[in-house]
């Protein structure tokens, strides 16, 4: 196969996992996120592909050639380290410049490359430079630089943008996506956050505790997550609200403390089964809007954000706080006033408290 | 602590400035210095402007810098600077090496078989009294029934040698037991300086293709170079002092084969009682010792500026 190819990888040191029997294959010419928690195992599946460390059991395997044993030089993956690591007594140039340099490149080429990606990266003020005379944000970028410079088939980022400002970040993740584009090259790229999956991936992998949770597009993940951990992607990350599954004659519910909400009947559900519903921000409306009826129940404002494009309102009800945004609804809302809320029930999914696996979606309620 | 604060300013209140608090706390290390360290060198000066043999029952005679003049115009004190010279240098250049070679296999093996006890046998010569260690190594030598002769006897089919007795083969016997004792001084140094380097940019060389040279001068040698330089300048001040593990094994003979400067230094002032020109001795060699370490100083130094600009 193109690509890379994990078969059953696992990493551990003495009674810690750093990854559990991992089992992906990622294709050429895909821009992959792996996302995750801290501690998830995102570096740890960064530095067992790129080749710094090598796994306790299972196969990598690269274009089809098992090289799981095989040494960074022999893979020859570009890779933006989660430390950032410079060469100290190089000058910014010169530490981009080396690895080119290395391969043997003309120096005219590696000139325009490095500038070029300095460019990019907006660093070309400080090439000339010694890293210890860098603010921390401009090591980062320098050590991204770095990584990008060679021309790979693969590159692998650590958590790269993580801590960067805004603006920066803004920026950087366009220049990475027409990057990836233009080099035509596998990214692996490594976050934990929330947004950077939904802006940058063609194929997303969540992890949780080493293991993999789930994998598939952005907008899958988003509007159908499979397991709990994949609720976090975007902002505001969605409102989890534990609850027990509720059967009356042959309506089954989810008791919550806010509300009962219907669920469709699935073969994984039982009675009085412990579970959390997942509501997203967007699937909170307001009790006035006449277009659902289902599970209402009171809250009040207690704060509420404005981020220019939408509104999120901070919501309290029976102790439970929630993250609404109201499309529809422009004008402000008073502080402390108590509203009638309404859950758009149809778009709910709802996890085993336990294993965090998807069991039942909510139900379309009375309003159908 | 919220109490130093409030104690400082019970002592200003009570009409002590900070200034004289300050003194108070620094005035037992001031008294600790000078009792130990500036009277007897005030002394070691005095007396080096003076002929004075406690032995003889006469009063001490100025010289001026008459002990300084003899020393300089005496052949024999060069030629001990310079055996203690050939053992400093030796010594220090063989240690680093070897202790950069075992410090590197053993850093970078860390499966190694056994690298625990090796480490921890390793690093006993260093904990051994030069004199013990001394004392050992002239029975491994000894001509009659030491192990090594034994074995030159055995394997070169020549007559067993005095290594020791030999003016030609007592330094080579010192020096190798003094590589003995510490070159896991310098493995412990290597061990140290190569634990300096960050990973991470280790880890960055293997990705980039740095050659195992390139690793060494850009990323090893930055980060190592304090700890490996600060074990460079110990080791030179105390190859250049050596005293008890000459004493021990030769005495600084046969002839003056092995006669480095502290042995001198002893003889003088210790069995000549010649106590005048022993302090001049002494006051000289504090100065090449200083001398010395001044050099490495300012390199070090050198090298931090250079990293900084």
């Amino acid at each position: 196969m193109e690509g890379i190819s994990l078969q059953s990888v696992s990493k551990r040191w003495r009674h810690t996992f750093g990854l559990r029997d991992m089992t992906i294959d990622l294709y050429p010419s895909q821009f992959v996120v792996l996302y995750g928690p801290r501690g998830s195992g995102k570096s740890v599946f960064c530095r067992l592909v790129v080749g710094v460390d090598q796994p306790t059991e299972g196969t990598i395997m690269m274009n089809g050639v098992d090289v799981t044993h095989m040494s960074p030089i022999q893979r020859g993956i570009a890779y933006v380290p989660q430390t950032f690591a410079l060469y100290p007594q190089f000058s910014v140039y010169d530490n981009i410049a080396y690895p080119l340099a290395i391969q043997g490149e003309k120096k005219s080429e590696i000139r325009g490359r490095v500038e070029q990606i300095a460019a990019t990266l907006g660093i070309t003020n400080i090439l000339n430079k010694q890293p210890d005379q860098l603010s921390g944000g401009q090591k980062q970028r320098v050590a991204i630089a770095k990584g990008l410079v060679l021309n790979r088939r693969v590159y692998v980022l650590d958590d790269p943008l993580v801590g960067l400002d805004y603006k920066i970040r803004e920026r950087l993740v366009e220049e990475l996506r027409n990057l990836q584009e233009s080099l035509d090259a596998l990214f692996v790229y490594a976050t934990s956050d929330p947004l950077e999956p939904l802006l940058l991936a063609d194929h997303v992998v969540v992890l949780d505790q080493g293991r993999l949770v789930e994998q598939g597009s952005p907008g899958s993940l988003y509007y159908t997550p499979n397991h709990v951990g994949t609720t976090t992607l975007g902002y505001p990350a969605a409102n989890i609200i534990p609850g027990r599954v509720n059967r009356d004659g042959d309506r089954w519910h989810v008791r919550t403390a806010i509300c009962d909400i219907p669920i469709g009947v699935t073969a994984e559900v039982a009675p009085d089964q412990e579970v959390v519903v997942a509501i997203r921000a967007e699937h909170f409306l307001l009790g006035d809007d006449q277009s659902a009826a289902a599970s209402l129940f009171e809250a009040t404002v207690e704060l509420e954000e404005d981020i220019g494009s939408e509104r999120i309102v901070h919501l309290r009800a029976k102790g439970q706080a929630l993250q609404a945004g109201f499309a529809d609804h422009k004008t402000s809302l008073p502080l402390g006033q108590t509203l009638a809320v309404a859950i758009k029930t149809s778009a709910m999914r709802i996890f085993d408290q336990h294993n965090g696996r998807c069991v039942a979606t909510g139900a379309a309620g009375i309003e159908g | 602590m919220n109490n130093d604060g409030g104690q400082r300013l019970r002592f200003m209140r009570q009409g002590l400035s900070l200034k004289a608090f300050a003194w108070i706390l620094i005035i037992p290390v001031l008294a600790f210095f000078t009792i130990w360290n500036v009277v007897p060198f005030l002394w070691l000066l005095g007396l080096s402007f003076y002929r004075y043999y406690p032995t003889f029952g006469q009063p001490p005679k100025f010289l001026g810098l008459g002990n300084y003049i003899s020393l300089m115009n005496d052949p024999n004190v060069w030629e001990r600077i310079g055996t203690t010279f050939i053992f400093m240098v030796s010594a220090v250049g063989i240690e680093t090496g070897l202790g950069l070679v075992l410090g590197f296999v053993f850093w970078s093996r860390r499966a190694l078989w056994g690298r625990r006890l090796a480490l921890t046998l390793l690093f006993s010569p260093m904990v051994l009294a030069p004199v013990a260690a001394g004392t050992f190594f002239r029975l491994i030598y000894d001509p009659l029934y030491g192990v090594v002769p034994y074995y030159i006897h055995a394997f070169f089919g020549v007559p067993k040698p005095n290594l020791l007795g030999n003016s030609h083969t007592a330094m080579l016997a010192v020096l190798a037991t003094d590589v003995w004792m510490w070159t896991p001084f310098m493995t412990m140094m290597t061990i140290a300086a190569l634990g300096a380097v960050p990973k991470a940019v280790l880890e960055a060389a293997s990705v980039d293709r740095l050659k195992f040279w390139q690793r060494v001068r850009y990323v090893m040698w930055p980060y190592g170079k304090f700890i490996l330089l600060l074990g460079v300048i110990l080791r030179t001040i105390d190859a250049f002092k050596t005293y008890g593990l000459i004493a021990a094994m030769t005495a600084g003979g046969p002839g003056n084969a092995t006669d480095v400067l502290s042995i001198t230094l002893y003889r003088e002032g210790f069995v000549s009682f010649d106590m005048g020109k022993g302090s001049a001795l002494a006051l000289f060699t504090l100065f090449i010792a200083v001398a010395f370490t001044s050099v490495y100083l300012y390199f070090l130094k050198n090298r931090e500026r250079e990293a900084i600009s």
